[in-house]
């Protein structure tokens, strides 16, 4: 195959674009099935966390390890540059990830755990408004962390917290997570110390 | 690396369409490789609208 050939049979597997923005800044990714590695998510991470638009993350099926995690971590605690004339920025405002792997292996809950502290410590500046970890393992409990009685083991104890420290928290979605004995419990029971009333009244006895 | 096309248009991979600021890549295999040549769009064609943007 001549040169020419090779060179005009690339073109047709590649799009020209306008400079439009919405051809080029992504608010909405969806990652799902690519058999995406860690290393590949966290590059594409780098790039959209200059962008500064990104709202809504969907990353299932696919492989998560450190660099995700660390990637993620940028991206939650993201904020305009100092002194930037963009005032476009957007923070992310929904995170939704489900049934991740690192090798093999179910993503161990250590990194899920790492990444629900960080999204504890941006919330204040950057909260959520949708969280969705589904088919994750949920019911790690960090050596240094241990049990609290009051909120549960680390990744349990970290969304507890964003019962506290983010009211525009719309929506949880934990389901086919792997939760120790008690941890549900533990949740529920932080949720309903965020709704008591001040007359101590908890969800159950105000629907009475 | 990417040509300059006209009006400072550069190509996208065609795996990748980013279509109302959404980016879709459900069941699309992508290597290592792959993800990297769209970062580096991403990048320079961010760069290139701040450019237009800030004229």
């Amino acid at each position: 195959m001549k040169a020419h050939e090779t060179a005009d049979e690339s073109m047709k597997n590649k799009e020209k674009v306008a400079l439009n923005p919405d051809q080029i800044h992504i608010k909405n990714l969806t990652i799902d099935d690519c058999g995406m590695k860690d290393g590949a998510f966290a590059t594409l991470m780098d790039a959209l966390v200059r962008q500064g638009k990104l709202t809504s993350i969907t990353y299932i099926n696919n492989e998560f390890s450190q660099q995700s995690v660390d990637a993620l971590s940028k991206i939650l605690g993201n904020s305009a540059a100092t002194g930037s004339q963009d005032q476009q920025f957007q923070h992310l405002e929904c995170l939704k990830l489900g049934n991740l792997k690192s090798g093999n292996q179910n993503c161990p809950g250590r990194l899920i755990y790492e990444l629900m502290v960080a999204v504890d410590d941006h919330c204040l500046k950057n909260p959520l408004k949708r969280l969705k970890l589904q088919e994750l393992e949920l019911g790690y409990g960090t050596p240094d962390f241990g049990f609290d009685p009051e909120y549960g083991y680390g990744s349990v104890h970290c969304i507890s917290k964003q019962f506290e420290w983010n009211p525009g928290l719309l929506e949880l979605d934990i389901s086919h997570s792997k939760l120790l004995p008690g941890q549900l419990s533990s949740l529920m029971a932080a949720l309903a110390r965020q709704y008591t009333d001040a007359a101590g009244n908890s969800p159950s006895k105000m629907m009475m | 690396m990417y040509a300059l096309q006209q009006e400072h248009c550069l190509v996208m991979p065609a795996f990748a369409k980013i279509q109302d600021y959404e980016l879709n890549l459900s069941n699309q295999f992508v290597n290592a490789e792959t993800i990297a040549a769209l970062s580096e769009y991403i990048l320079d064609q961010t760069a290139l609208l701040n450019e237009k943007v800030s004229k």
